[in-house]
């Protein structure tokens, strides 16, 4: 991390200004997040780089009204999902849940560290049932789940983005958890505890 | 005696290890079948907090970088500057109409007889503003104070009115 932007005012000001250093700090500091919420939203390549690239010019667009009321994540991300959210509604994208297995990433689901899968300790098989579960929630719960597990963010922080009351996203996350571990322990008996 | 074991959420609650009640804990660690639960909730949460890879073309976003950057991006004023911006055009007008008097001479080759027209509206501003005179000074103070701050955003913040909208 760039010890000169860990002031937000000061890093907003730069993109403003249209300093690189500070575009580009912006830009992978959020990219990361942004991925999270289009990839749980909508499934289908093709649509996240439009989207990436409309959600960008989205906040750049808007970026000198920002209040600083809330974390710069949490409004990022309130523009991403409500972004993905209209793109959904208007073009009828494909959810995870309807798109064909063929259309399906797999590989971008699973796979972190350049490992090979067979080396981690999980067959293909599990990882499609996992897959598959996730798939079945409905993209709220795909939208908590990944917030707080892969961006670590908290039940504030996601109530924030998805204009949620942080109580309902814990009890959403734990309703969610509950359904994929159900699932998952009576389908899969036994390689749920091999990691 | 039966034994009560903590329900789905107070194992999440000790997976998570937040908010978990010593009681629960202790239940959960000395009874093997709910420990075998908090371990099975452990592992899925171990793999649902695993990152994805990469999720789009990295150059993607150099594209958005260079784009930004090189763009004539205009900064708009916002909704709340333009509505200052109105109520300061109105205030002007009222000023205007006030202090401003055209003489007759002035416009008279043209047909219609906006003069006339003119000055019959400002007598009627002059005479709803005159017992207020003190109101009148300070909207001419706010007035002059708002035409100060949005020359300071065009000229050191290059914002302009969005044009675009009208049009």
């Amino acid at each position: 991390m760039n010890s000169i932007y860990t002031n937000e005012r000061i890093l907003v000001r730069d993109v403003l200004d249209k300093k690189r250093e500070a575009v580009h700090f912006f830009i992978e500091s959020y990219k990361r997040l942004i991925e999270h919420i289009i990839w749980r939203m909508v499934r289908r390549r093709t649509e996240r780089e439009d989207l990436v690239q409309d959600i960008f010019i989205k906040i750049f667009a808007s970026l000198d009204g920002f209040q600083f009321k809330s974390k710069l994540s949490s409004w990022i991300g309130k523009i991403a999902y409500n972004t993905c959210l209209n793109h959904i509604q208007k073009k009828k994208a494909s959810l995870a849940a309807d798109v064909m297995p063929e259309e399906m990433d797999y590989d971008s689901f699973f796979v972190s560290d350049g490992s090979m899968p067979d080396t981690e300790c999980e067959s293909q098989e599990y990882k499609g049932i996992l897959f598959r579960e996730i798939a079945r929630l409905n993209e709220t719960y795909r939208t908590i789940i990944t917030l707080y597990h892969v961006d670590n963010l908290s039940y504030k922080e996601i109530g924030d983005i998805m204009g949620l009351p942080g109580g309902t996203v814990k009890s959403y996350l734990f309703r969610a958890r509950k359904k994929l571990f159900n699932t998952l322990t009576s389908e899969y008996m036994g390689e749920i505890q091999c990691q | 005696m039966s034994v009560i074991h903590p329900d789905d959420n107070q194992i999440q609650e000790y997976v998570n290890s937040s908010t978990c009640s010593a009681a629960v804990r202790r239940h959960i660690e000395t009874c093997p079948e709910c420990m075998q639960r908090a371990s099975d909730y452990t592992a899925l949460v171990a793999r649902l907090e695993k990152e994805p890879g990469e999720l789009v073309d990295p150059a993607l976003y150099q594209r958005i970088e260079d784009q930004f950057i090189s763009s004539g991006t205009q900064k708009f004023f916002s909704v709340f500057d333009l509505s200052v911006f109105g109520f300061m055009c109105a205030a002007g007008l009222i000023l205007a109409l006030y202090f401003i008097k055209i003489p007759p001479s002035l416009l008279s080759g043209i047909k219609v007889d906006i003069t006339s027209m003119y000055n019959e509206i400002a007598a009627l501003v002059q005479a709803a503003v005159e017992p207020n005179a003190t109101v009148l000074f300070f909207g001419f103070i706010s007035v002059l104070a708002i035409a100060g701050i949005m020359l300071f955003d065009v000229i050191i913040k290059k914002r302009t009115l969005p044009m675009h909208i009208l049009a």
